[in-house]
């Protein structure tokens, strides 16, 4: 019926994978192959086999900056999707406000990040910022800890920029709610279930599979995690906040050192896959729902 | 109905703790950015003696913020519109038609999603210096129109499934060709898919924050986010300029989101939830 379908399959499908194969699909194989040479930004690859692996974790700072990334995934992955799990139950209580409450929380979401991380860097500051004022309300002596520039602080600092604003996840389990019967929660009421009855024994089993994904993309997001440490520590002090894609920015762009960079963005690449098929197992279940991530 | 009343109290208490800690921040920089540097360096909490609008004028002067907000329309239009237009057309025939490579593509596609930005960042660096396009709009904007695929090629496959496809039949037995089918019967049938897409990667990309830092140099593509990389070096010493920068570089994030917020909101649940 159609006329030459299989052509016009392949022209529809090109130029979408033209450009996939440029961003995505070269660059990979690209750096797989030059995770094995000796590459800079002045020198061909040569092949060197396992050298920049031998060499990346063999280095402190790199296993540091794996560490770190690992334990900002852990956090993320339960603590910020807690958080935005809590807000949703409560929310879709309906209490009075909670539209409002729903767009004002999404905001910190919504603005670049590099300008969250320069709100904090401005809060966080010992001679002007917030904390100043606020060390002298509580009636703390003593200079203000510059708790971004101060290694004992910056990893908890840093943290906290980002933690509890968890309104993508809100969205996301608010949504999920919404398209649930409502004879469900009619019958629960004529039952006699209490709100927290009805959060723990309907409500949370309905969300299994959203909670699911929003654990992986908050696992995606913090392997991946940049704007916000390079705008208030890059880093440091020391290696207090060093995390993978730093340390991959700063072998490139500082070093100049591509195949060290590339066997980098390899273990990037395999613990995101490998964090991401973990969570996977975690949250099997026979019916979930099928969705592009779980 | 009752014990739903009960719980209230403690349920405002946290909503108001979660207004706080999501508008303090950015009202805090809202009005020192009126404050003088002397008011700032002296107290953090109090009011501007009589709102100054010097630290607008710094801002503007020492940056030409203008420049970084036309460039990032320019990037961010463009992205959007090719991302559009070719997943629309890819995701069209692997949501209808079967074809051998169909679970490669998918499975392809499903992948990148997962993938860290900065694993494949220094080959990008590296071609894009070789093919002269480092630190120019169409660099950006071939970047951006390819991080936008993922997420848009499920949105847009989903949004298929539910068109019939005995609409389509009907215009092929009305003599209309493959291209005119899509493009005139389809494609209008899809749109709120497209505005899903389009909202989604107006909000990722807009904040696109690594590859706007690696890929520019200068101010001929530098884009909204990255100036404020650039005011952060440039104003270490004046900050009270650095306020008034951020209030300008999030306001027309904020208004935007505020006007579409319905339209926002919609978008991010069926972005997470199909992608």
């Amino acid at each position: 019926m159609i006329r030459r379908k299989g052509v016009w399959i392949t022209l529809f499908i090109l130029p979408c994978m033209v450009l996939f194969a440029f961003v995505y699909a070269a660059p990979i194989v690209t750096v797989a192959a030059t995770s094995l040479t000796r590459y800079t930004a002045f020198e061909k690859p040569a092949f060197t086999g396992f050298a920049n692996f031998k060499t990346i974790f063999g280095d402190k700072d790199f296993l540091i900056s794996v560490k770190n990334t690992v334990v900002w995934v852990l956090l993320q992955t339960t603590l910020h999707v807690s958080v935005g799990l809590v807000m949703a139950l409560m929310l879709h209580r309906k209490p009075k406000g909670w539209k409002f409450t729903r767009t004002v929380y999404l905001i910190p979401n919504i603005i670049p990040t590099a300008a969250t991380g320069i709100m904090f860097t401005l809060l966080l500051n010992p001679t002007f910022g917030v904390i100043k004022d606020l060390f002298a309300f509580l009636g703390v002596s003593g200079p203000v800890p510059n708790l971004l520039g101060n290694s004992k602080y910056a990893f908890w600092a840093v943290t906290a920029t980002w933690i509890f604003y968890s309104a993508f996840n809100t969205v996301i389990f608010l949504a999920e709610l919404s398209a649930v019967n409502k004879d469900i929660y009619e019958a629960a009421a004529i039952d006699g279930a209490t709100p927290s009855q009805v959060d723990r024994h309907i409500n949370l089993p309905i969300l299994k599979n959203a909670v699911g994904t929003c654990v992986i993309l908050a696992s995606v997001a913090m392997v991946s995690q940049f704007d916000i440490i390079y705008m208030t520590t890059r880093g440091g002090p020391g290696t207090s906040t060093l995390n993978l894609p730093v340390y991959l920015y700063k072998a490139m762009l500082l070093e100049n050192n591509y195949g060290k960079a590339n066997a980098v963005g390899v273990v990037q690449i395999i613990l995101g896959v490998s964090l991401v098929l973990a969570i996977r197992r975690l949250f099997r279940s026979g019916d979930g729902r099928k969705t592009a991530l779980n | 109905m009752k014990s739903k009343k009960k719980r209230t109290p403690f349920i405002h208490f946290l909503m108001l703790v979660t207004v706080f800690i999501s508008l303090a921040p950015i009202t805090w920089v809202f009005i020192s950015s009126f404050k003088t540097y002397s008011e700032i360096n002296s107290s953090a909490l109090s009011l501007p003696a009589s709102p100054s609008f010097k630290n607008y004028a710094a801002a503007f002067k020492y940056a030409p913020i203008l420049k970084y907000f036309l460039n990032s329309a320019v990037i961010v239009g463009i992205s959007i519109f090719i991302t559009a237009a070719i997943v629309s057309m890819c995701a069209y025939v692997t949501s209808r038609f079967r074809f051998k490579l169909k679970p490669v593509i998918i499975a392809l596609i499903a992948a990148s999603l997962l993938l860290p930005a900065q694993s494949v960042s220094q080959p990008l660096f590296s071609i894009f210096t070789a093919l002269n396009i480092f630190d120019t709009k169409i660099g950006l904007i071939l970047v951006y129109s390819a991080m936008g695929i993922p997420m848009s090629f499920f949105v847009m496959f989903s949004y298929y499934m539910t068109i019939p496809a005995e609409i389509e039949e009907a215009a092929y037995i009305d003599g209309a060709g493959f291209f005119r089918t899509f493009a005139t019967v389809v494609l209008p049938l899809a749109k709120p898919g497209l505005a899903t897409t389009a909202i989604l990667q107006f909000i990722n990309i807009w904040n696109e924050f690594y590859f706007a830092l690696i890929l520019t140099s200068g101010d001929r593509a530098r884009t909204v986010p990255i100036a404020l990389n650039y005011y952060m070096s440039t104003f270490a010493n004046n900050y009270s300029a650095l306020f008034a920068a951020v209030i300008l570089t999030v306001a027309p994030t904020i208004l935007f989101f505020i006007t579409m917020q319905k339209q926002v909101i919609d978008s991010l649940t069926s972005g997470a939830v199909k992608g």
